[in-house]
């Protein structure tokens, strides 16, 4: 394992606790809600944080071990960081932005300008060599920023929101980019983001942080199927009914009862998907739907339909074409039956692995 | 009617801002008006104008120099840690900007006069003393000009973005070279405008030097100070000083103009 981490840090209010491991070659990304201490766990790994216990080490070397009074500083523990914003030095030109690494470990300045030109020409800015960062496009300063990384060669490459500063035409462009790139690298490799759609993109495996915790790491398709909190199942976009199995029946919290084996106990997970959900102002017919009473809490669009929030259970939305809106009367506060067909329910035990 | 959205400005405001409009000109015009422009030349020539100028000049770049090398750190600390006592310092930092100069110069006297607190033992010591000296003047100068530099400066270091010094650790600078490097450029638009404002506020010292110093033509009478005496002889050679200053002046304002506003407004 390249990267091997247990990281304890002050994360006000609470603090950070979790263990993390990446291997060579391996892209993980980071999801958590803000303040879930994505950021927090970049920094202490770059070295710009110290942790308060715990441990980092990267292939075997020891760079953070308080209770060993082990810190390695920020430039000698070989860790690439990319901002989201890319942050290029705006008073240096993109060569000497890109050489200030080696010419900061001692390199004299042609073997640096050399490595320099070498790295903006795999990552196809060579062009740009004498430019100021501020004429650079979003897409061709964040491959700057990578070369910037990449040129000392790091055993950890750490991004932070690579994506976010770009506007979303050039967001699915790059992220096709990044994942050819970060193919190539063989370190382990962290990004942070709070887009899942880039999570999936780019890596290989899914950690999601919730109050300074990691609550599931997995591979996209895992956590999609799932989902062990509502934010995450929120995340994928999908809906988290919690309930506990008993008798034959699984009565769902705030929703509808579930058919159950006789033989299952315990709590159980139940996910559908939003568009799964149907919303009707009469109490559905059919008898194997699985169905009931609530309000409407929400109605916002998406794309050409309606993510309607329902009053119960929490948080739960479904997805209803626009024209249905009208027709069904639902607005703010109205009463609603919603109903799902139970074969579309993911059930699972989340205590099993 | 409103022309390009902007309103008429009510009449009192207009008057009010014309009164303080000619408040300001006036001394200046009379400065213009009372030059003797055929002597000017000779007047600034004169060997208590010459004594004054070099003096000046040597004395304020010796202040703003000082300010550097001591008020920069001061700046830096101010801006990036936590200490106790922070405000007390940072306080202590702006007084000699609200003080009023002579009472500076008193305060210097006591604690570097010839009996001062640290004056009698570095006289007892070295024999050097600060009074009736050019390093005298060079440290009244230094210590009522030193905060336009620390606050200019806290200022910018405060404005920037500190994950460029982040960065720069992480591709391997130490903390020397991301600050030389990194953090000096990022606000160097700040420092020579905090350089600029602290070097003419050192030419333009008076109550501290004349009040600690001294007024020793060739040794401590700056400009300012040899204006004060030629006024109560030759007034022509007054004028011609104060003009000499007004013009230098002048020329900082117009060399600073958009940089020391942004460096607030960052």
């Amino acid at each position: 394992m390249s990267l091997e981490a247990q990281i304890r840090v002050a994360l006000p209010p609470f603090e950070e606790q979790l263990d993390l491991s990446v291997g060579d070659g391996e892209v993980v990304a980071v999801l958590g809600p803000n303040g879930s201490g994505k950021s927090t766990l970049l920094r202490t790994l770059a070295g710009i944080q110290p942790l308060s216990g715990g441990r980092i080490s990267l292939d075997g070397t020891i760079v953070d071990d308080p209770s060993l009074g082990i810190l390695v500083a920020p430039g000698l523990r070989s860790c690439g960081l990319v901002f989201q914003d890319h942050l290029l030095f705006p008073h240096l030109n993109i060569i000497d932005n890109v050489a200030f690494g080696p010419r900061s470990r001692g390199m004299t300045k042609s073997l640096s300008t050399e490595r320099a030109r070498h790295w903006l020409d795999r990552l196809s800015v060579a062009d740009q060599a004498g430019s100021r960062p501020s004429t650079l496009s979003g897409g061709q300063s964040q491959r700057v920023a990578l070369a910037r990384a990449l040129v000392t060669e790091p055993r950890l490459l750490l991004l932070d929101e690579p994506t976010a500063a770009l506007d979303v035409t050039q967001r699915s462009l790059i992220r096709s980019e990044l994942r050819a790139h970060l193919g190539t690298f063989g370190g382990a490799c962290i990004i942070v983001t709070h887009d899942p759609l880039e999570a999936a993109a780019v890596a290989d495996r899914l950690v999601i942080l919730e109050a300074g915790r990691l609550v599931q790491t997995g591979t996209f398709a895992d956590v999609h199927r799932r989902p062990l909190t509502p934010f995450i199942a929120e995340l994928m976009g999908r809906n988290l009914l919690r309930g506990e199995a008993v008798g034959g029946s699984l009565p769902l919290s705030g929703g509808p009862v579930l058919v159950a084996a006789n033989n299952t106990h315990g709590a159980r997970h139940a996910v559908v998907s939003p568009s799964d959900i149907v919303l009707s102002s009469e109490r559905p017919t059919d008898a194997t739907v699985a169905a009931w009473s609530t309000t409407v809490v929400d109605v916002a669009l998406q794309g050409d339909c309606a993510r309607v929030r329902l009053g119960s259970p929490d948080g739960v939305a479904a997805l209803v074409p626009i024209a249905d809106l009208a027709a069904r009367h639902l607005t703010h506060g109205a009463a609603v039956w919603a109903s799902v067909d139970p074969r579309r329910f993911d059930v699972f035990d989340p205590e099993e692995p | 009617m409103r022309a390009g959205g902007r309103q008429k400005p009510p009449l009192t405001v207009v008057v009010l801002g014309a009164i303080t409009v000619v408040f300001l000109a006036l001394p200046l015009v009379g400065l213009l008006l009372k030059a003797s422009w055929s002597t000017l030349w000779t007047d600034l020539t004169s060997p208590v104008a010459l004594d004054a100028l070099r003096l000046s000049l040597v004395c304020s770049l010796w202040a703003t120099g000082l300010s550097l090398v001591f008020g920069l750190p001061l700046a830096w600390l101010l801006a990036r840690c936590t200490f106790p006592g922070k405000r007390v310092v940072r306080a202590l930092t702006i007084l000699p900007m609200v003080l009023p100069p002579v009472v500076g110069g008193v305060a210097l006297l006591l604690a570097f006069g010839r009996s001062g607190i640290l004056g009698r033992p570095i006289f007892a010591l070295t024999g050097v003393q600060f009074t009736f000296a050019t390093a005298g003047a060079v440290l009244a100068e230094t210590f009522v000009a030193m905060p336009f530099l620390i606050i200019t400066v806290e200022a910018a270091l405060l404005g920037m973005d500190v994950r460029f010094e982040d960065v720069a650790a992480s591709l391997g600078a130490g903390r020397w070279t991301t600050f030389r490097r990194v953090t000096v450029p990022l606000i160097s638009s700040s420092l020579v405008a905090g350089a600029a404002l602290t070097w003419a506020r050192a030419l333009g010292e008076f109550g501290a030097t004349i009040t600690f110093a001294g007024n020793i033509q060739g040794r401590t009478q700056t400009l300012p100070l040899a204006v004060y005496l030629a006024l109560q002889g030759n007034e022509n050679v007054a004028v011609a000083l104060s003009l000499a200053l007004v013009g230098i002046s002048f020329l900082v304002l117009v060399a600073l103009r958009g940089r020391w506003l942004g460096a607030v407004s960052s």
